[in-house]
């Protein structure tokens, strides 16, 4: 643009401004001061200036113009400017932007300026005969230029171009402020849109830690709004933990004036979240800092991501499996500790080599085709194969090899999981084998289960042996079969019968070998052997040759099972298995028959016994009836006869007659009762029959005290026990005991209350009763005698009894292998009587 | 042995078959029947076979009279007193006779028997004299309403 000069400065002529004018143009820019103070918008500033300048100057029209950010000055406000008057003139200026003291230009007439004669088009059709150019300036230069017009030619006074100056001025200041004011705002709007379209948390704090900024971000995940956060403290916000976690941090980035980076933890709905926050401090404009700004990141995911990431890393490498890890062109990736202890090499010689160097030399071939399977996505379970070790030993594995795919889906390579079986082939192939000799075991033992019932059977020693050869024979596959009893081989110890079914001579040690105990003696072809093949030449030789002992549990070797057969080769081990059992099944099979021949024995005896004892107590019993009716018969009439005698003559017999009388009388009578008492001596003392049963001795207690009710009642005695034991005894001989030992007790008691107390204790498999009294008590002299039958210690007016008691004790008490006894007893301190029996367990 | 003659006015005696071996027994038992209440004319057996001759005479004689009673001893020489009692029941005129058997034993099978033969009683022979009057309870007992 051309430089223009303003060829004649108008001298300031009063062309009608006085000191009125000068109050209105004061005035005027009053008005224009309070319309820019109210301006919002830069729009409102422009029309603003264009209002006062055409009420401050003479102008009919005015513009502003300014220049864009392409250099080009254009219109920003007008009034009555047509569009082609605009589009013509745009661009138009007298200064460059950034020109610096501008001048007003003024042009009193556009048609006579040569410098604008390319626009006099334009003045005329608009009917623009004057122009004023005002520059707008700031600072920096020219920024843009007022226009006024005027439709007659026209000279400008100094006012005119003074308080157009005035005004440029004031709206320069006004546009700038505008312009940075808008700027501010579109950046304002531009950082907050940034702020609040961030995924991570942004937040400012002042020094003090109140919260002055927060996005979208933090408003959405803690639920607050901002209004609700700014002027606020983490304390208010967060958990006193987490806030105060805030501030620590907050207050090394201020200390440290530099920006720092931490892991912080903010709750969130679904829990606690991990974050990376990067605070770093700002800069107050007194160069102090004025807070902190924080820019925080969710890592929760990518951590929960790390640690299962660790875990899974944790359980490859712990796996006792060897878990491989490779790319879709075989090239191993992962190697875990499993791999290396299963394979020999380290992860770091396997890792990057190729998959196949696992394979032996001979199934190579296998590997493209499992990866062919892994690429369309399927899994090989349970692959059995062989793979070569580092030290080159082959191993038996079962593979499981699974697809690997990232994140969108797509393979990228395969998972091994290898195992090695080795151990559990050989295993399988041990137990193949033991299971084939297990069926043929049990084959053996069903064989032999068959055979044993028929053995056992037979508890008849020759049957037993003819079964016993001819089912031996049947299953040994021999031709020739024989049981030989070891103690029949004296001279002629081959029987002919048998001797004609094992056509060997007599004299032969090879059967003595048997018997002898060597055990099983088998050969495939006698006529080979150098000892006894001249034994076998003969019509019907014997080549195949198997002999068997049979030993009884003792060890006694009873005989042998001997077999034979023509050709050679005929016996295996699988008969002498055989035989063996059917040995061992006829000794034992001998040995009851043996047994129970033996029992049948005992059987009888013990009947015979038993009947010859029934026999002799029956005798007893009889004899003692009739010994004791017919001994007391006589008796009886002595005492009737006696009596009558002193009824008849009673009162006639004198002295000693009379005492002779009482005398006879007496002894009948003590006679009748001596006779008695041998009649129940041998009653309560004959042999007991049968097997002594177990009874409760506290219970036959009770029932024998029952019988001495009476005695008892009357005598006052109190009878007390201890728990009794079990004991194997015939009650009805225990309570007899019992009543005579009792009624002893309390017979020969002293003075007092009579006390007797029966208590029993064990002594190795004995019972070991006492009956203890606090009656007259015995002279130790006379303990042994006391037992004797009919031998007592006091007159039969002292106390009454024919001193049978204890000699019925004495023989019953021994019957059962026990012993009475009178323990201790002293004159007038009272008697322990014992008596030993038989317990229970024995 | 033989009928008494009575005189008018008194009572008929009633005939007692003692069956008895021992002679002070037979003392005393006769005392025994004396005190009992009743009159009794006493025929004494000394055995079994006397006892069975009797038993055959009343049989065959009508003549004689069925005794009242019979006292039977168990233990006599030739034949028993078991056998005895046996005949008598199967007398024909004497078989519901009423019999107490007085003997010495107390044994059960003796009892048994007699049990099964059908005896009233069964007295056991005491030693003691006293004791032997407890048979005039037995007697007057088994007689019961006679006389």
């Amino acid at each position: 643009m051309k430089e223009y000069r303003i060829e004649a400065m108008p001298v300031a002529a009063p062309s009608g401004f006085s000191g009125e004018s000068e109050v209105q143009r004061l005035r005027t820019l009053y008005q224009l001061l309070a319309a820019l103070s109210r301006a919002k918008a830069l729009d409102d500033v422009y029309e603003a200036a264009i209002t006062s300048l055409l009420a401050a100057t003479m102008a009919d029209r005015a513009a502003i113009l300014t220049f864009d950010d392409d250099g080009v000055i254009r219109f920003k406000a007008w009034r009555t400017l047509s569009a082609e008057y605009r589009q013509a003139v745009t661009g138009h200026t007298p200064w460059p932007l950034g020109t610096r003291d501008a001048q007003p230009l003024v042009v009193p007439d556009v048609l006579a300026d040569k410098s604008l004669a390319a626009y006099r088009e334009f003045f005329v059709r608009e009917n623009i005969r004057a122009v004023a150019f005002i520059p707008l300036t700031l600072e920096a230069g020219v920024f843009g230029k007022f226009m006024l017009y005027y439709d007659q030619p026209h000279s400008c006074t100094l006012e005119e171009l003074e308080i157009g100056q005035a005004i440029a001025a004031h709206v320069a200041l006004a546009t700038v402020q505008k312009r940075a004011e808008l700027a501010s705002t579109a950046s304002e709007q531009r950082l907050q849109a940034i702020l609040d379209n961030s995924a991570t948390v942004i937040f400012i704090k002042d020094r003090e830690g109140r919260y002055q900024l927060v996005n979208r971000c933090f408003e959405e995940l803690f639920h607050v709004s901002k209004t609700q956060v700014v002027g606020r403290k983490d304390h208010d916000l967060f958990p006193p933990e987490m806030a105060e976690r805030f501030r620590e941090n907050d207050r090394k980035v201020l200390a440290a004036r530099e920006t720092l980076t931490f892991e912080e933890e903010a709750p969130h709905d679904d829990g606690i979240h991990n974050y990376i926050s990067i605070k770093f401090p700002l800069e107050g404009t007194d160069g102090e800092l004025a807070g902190v700004c924080g820019i925080s990141t969710d890592i929760t995911d990518r951590k929960r991501l790390e640690t299962a990431n660790l875990h899974f890393a944790a359980i490859v490498e712990s796996s006792d499996d060897a878990i491989v890890a490779k790319d879709l062109n075989g090239i191993i990736t992962s190697w875990n500790r499993g791999a290396e202890r299963l394979f020999g090499y380290t992860a770091a010689e396997a890792v990057g080599k190729p998959v196949s160097m696992l394979a032996p030399l001979d199934s190579r071939n296998e590997m493209p085709e499992i990866l062919a399977r892994i690429r369309s996505g399927h899994r090989v379970e349970h692959y059995e194969t062989r793979r070569c070790r580092k030290d080159g030993v082959i191993i038996d594995v079962s593979l499981t090899v699974s697809p690997i795919r990232n994140a969108s889906g797509r393979i990228i390579g395969a998972s091994k999981i290898a195992r090695d079986i080795t151990e559990r082939k050989r295993a399988e192939q041990e137990r193949g084998v033991l299971l084939a000799r297990e069926q043929e075991a049990r084959q053996t033992a069903e064989l032999l289960n068959r055979v044993s019932p028929r053995l056992a059977a037979q508890l008849d020693v020759q049957k037993l042996v003819e079964v016993v050869t001819e089912i031996a024979t049947t299953l040994a596959g021999a031709e020739f079969g024989s049981f030989l009893h070891k103690n029949e081989q004296s001279e002629s110890w081959v029987p002919a019968e048998v001797s004609a079914g094992f056509p060997m001579p007599r004299n032969c040690d090879l059967f003595a070998r048997t018997f002898e105990g060597e055990g099983v003696v088998r050969h495939a072809d006698l006529m080979q052997d150098p000892q006894y093949g001249r034994l076998v030449e003969g019509s019907r030789p014997v080549r195949s040759y198997l002999a068997v002992p049979v030993v009884s549990r003792s060890g006694e070797v009873l005989g042998g099972l001997f077999f034979g057969h023509p050709d050679a080769g005929k016996f295996t081990e699988h008969h002498e298995a055989i035989l063996i059992g059917i040995a061992s099944q006829t000794a034992i099979a001998l040995d009851n028959a043996r047994l129970f021949e033996q029992a049948q024995w005992v059987q009888t005896e013990l009947k015979r016994s038993n009947e010859e004892l029934r026999r002799a107590n029956q005798d007893l019993e009889t004899f003692a009836y009739s010994a004791s009716h017919d001994l007391q018969e006589p008796l009886r009439t002595i005492a009737i006869s006696a009596q009558l005698l002193e009824r008849s003559g009673g009162q006639h017999l004198q002295g000693e007659d009379a005492r002779f009388l009482a005398s006879i009388l007496g002894s009948a009578t003590r006679m009748t009762a001596l006779i008695q008492d041998l009649l129940d001596y041998v009653k309560a003392t004959k042999y007991a029959e049968g097997h002594p049963p177990s009874v409760d001795a506290t219970v036959v207690l009770t029932g024998a005290l029952q019988n001495l009710k009476g005695a008892i009642e009357e005598a006052g005695a109190k009878v007390t026990s201890a728990p009794l034991p079990i004991i194997c005894i015939h009650p009805g001989r225990l309570a007899q005991v019992f009543q005579n030992l009792i009624s002893n007790a309390i017979k020969y008691r002293g003075t007092g209350v009579p006390h007797v107390h029966i208590s029993a204790e064990e002594r190795d498999g004995w019972s070991v009763f006492s009956v203890v009294d606090n009656g007259i008590g015995i002279d130790a002299k006379f303990a042994d005698q006391i037992f004797g039958l009919f031998k007592r210690l006091h007159s039969r007016q002292e106390y009454p009894g024919s001193g049978i008691g204890l000699a019925i004790c004495q023989r019953i008490i021994e019957q059962y292998g026990g012993r009475i006894w009178l323990d201790k007893s002293v004159p007038g301190g009272g008697s322990t009587f014992c008596f030993s029996i038989p317990s229970e367990a024995r | 042995m033989g009928p008494e003659g009575l005189k008018p006015g008194e009572p008929v005696p009633l005939t007692v078959l003692l069956l008895e071996d021992n002679e002070t027994d037979e003392f005393v038992i006769r005392e025994v029947l004396e005190q009992s209440g009743h009159v009794f004319r006493v025929d004494v057996a000394r055995d079994g076979h006397d006892a069975v001759e009797y038993l055959r005479r009343v049989e065959d004689d009508e003549e004689m009279p069925c005794p009242a009673l019979i006292l039977l001893d168990l233990n006599v020489p030739k034949i028993s007193g078991s056998e005895v009692l046996r005949q008598v029941r199967r007398s024909s005129r004497c078989s519901r006779t009423p019999v107490i058997v007085v003997s010495s034993s107390d044994s059960e099978s003796d009892r048994a028997a007699a049990q099964s033969l059908g005896v009233q009683a069964y007295f056991r022979k005491p030693a003691n004299l006293k004791a032997y009057l407890d048979l005039i309870d037995v007697i007057k007992q088994v007689l019961g309403g006679i006389r």
